[in-house]
């Protein structure tokens, strides 16, 4: 296939279930980007933006922080995108980006994996009961006002698709840790859309 | 721990198709006489579905993109090249350089290690341990604490460049140095706490730059790493 037509669709998945759409971007629009071609890097913003947003806002629950990791994630891409190898998935490779980005507030608070800690139960604050039926909005809402711990390795594993050992290395948490986390933040989440 | 209790672990296992034979049986021999865990059941399953149903994309804030835009710097990845050909590196070098002399300078206020002059025993030295007399051990204590300092200097450099760099680094290895990092820190406090005690005792300095060594020698090897790794996808792109 001639370089420049390569698809940075990907074509296997790396994880469970989940696939992010690259649209139709080519290598030839990530080697313009890497010469500093402001409208190819564009165009890589506009066909990813809406997943890589998706998974911000997730992980951190809230929506200006969200903002500022989105932004932040294609800053850090823009500055190294040479460490991106052609031929492999793009989607994967932005997706890593954004992940460090996002996970990355803890060590910028200098907090250290040592001390990582099992949320509080008693600051679980469920969501308020549904006045209509149940829609993702509701989900959304419930996965937001999950413990931090909790909605990292929930949307880590059931949303994204990693599995506990890929988390458990992101996270800096064993894997047993990393499956409490996650049965405890789906008992919150049933608790909460059922009430 | 009731039977019920013990249950999530296994019904959440079986969500995720983590159940060898014997564990199926067992969950499905529970299910069928227990209805509060079958509506757990079905609840884990409904969420699994609500989850599998969200969206993929969420649309960003207006005005993202031209945030975005005003915070890209001029010039693209390949026209910025590596840490090593920056600016930075020279700068590196010239640090580098000036704690090199400062710890010779170090080492010639101890004098010859074989002719120093010994202290008087202390409680708790290690026997054949060499002192130095305390006209000189002031200035070399100070001399070290000035090469600690370039080290340090050196080091935070090498740390921004990597910080800059995250995005290359698999977390695997990010999370293996910055643990190694905190060891080697740790020591250092030790270290120079203990040369601020006894500054009569040059092996304690020689001992801080050592570890300061070690530091920026991790720091080195792994934005050489990054180097490596960044030079082989621009050869691979080139051969395409």
């Amino acid at each position: 296939m001639p370089y420049a037509e390569a698809s940075l669709e990907p074509s296997q998945p790396a994880h469970r279930g989940v696939i992010h759409a690259a649209g139709d971007l080519t290598e030839e629009t990530v080697r313009r980007a890497r010469q500093g071609d402001r409208h190819a890097f564009e165009s890589i913003y506009r066909r990813t933006s809406g997943w890589v947003y998706a998974l911000c806002l997730r992980l951190s629950g809230d929506a200006d922080k969200a903002r500022e990791l989105a932004q932040e994630t294609y800053l850090r891409a823009w500055k190294g995108l040479r460490s991106y190898t052609p031929g492999t998935r793009f989607d994967a490779w932005l997706r890593t980006v954004a992940m460090n980005t996002a996970l990355g507030e803890r060590r910028r608070q200098r907090r250290r994996w040592w001390e990582a800690r099992l949320p509080d139960p008693e600051r679980w604050e469920p969501a308020a009961p549904a006045s209509e039926p149940r829609r993702a909005l509701d989900l959304e809402a419930a996965i937001a006002s999950l413990p931090e711990g909790a909605r990292r390795v929930f949307v880590l594993y059931d949303v994204e698709g990693l599995r506990h050992e890929e988390i458990g290395r992101l996270l800096g948490l064993s894997t047993g840790t990393s499956k409490a986390q996650l049965h405890r933040a789906r008992r919150l989440l049933r608790e909460a859309l059922e009430s | 721990m009731n039977r019920c209790e013990a249950m999530e672990a296994l019904l959440n296992d079986r969500l995720d198709g983590l159940l060898d034979a014997a564990g199926e049986a067992r969950a499905a021999a529970h299910l069928e006489g227990c209805s509060a865990c079958r509506r757990a059941w079905e609840g884990l399953r409904a969420l699994r579905e609500e989850t599998a149903a969200l969206p993929r994309q969420v649309d960003p804030p207006p005005g993202l993109w031209r945030q975005v835009s005003d915070g890209l710097e001029p010039g693209g990845a390949d026209a910025r090249g590596t840490f090593w050909a920056s600016p930075r590196a020279w700068a590196l070098a010239a640090t580098a350089a000036a704690a090199g002399v400062l710890i010779t300078l170090a080492v010639q206020m101890t004098g010859d290690r074989a002719t120093v002059a010994p202290g008087p025993p202390r409680p708790g030295d290690p026997a054949g341990v060499s002192t130095v007399s305390s006209a000189g051990a002031t200035g070399a204590v100070e001399a070290f604490l000035a090469a600690e300092e370039l080290y340090r200097q050196a080091g935070r450099q090498l740390q921004d460049a990597l910080e800059a760099a995250g995005a290359q680094l698999p977390p695997e290895s990010r999370a293996t140095i910055e643990s190694h990092l905190a060891l080697i820190d740790a020591s250092i406090q030790e270290v120079r706490a203990a040369l601020q005690a006894h500054p009569e005792r040059p092996d304690y300095g020689y001992r801080l730059v050592d570890l300061h060594r070690r530091r920026l020698g991790l720091l080195e090897q792994t934005t050489r790493i990054l180097r490596g790794h960044a030079g082989s996808s621009s050869d691979k792109e080139v051969s395409t």
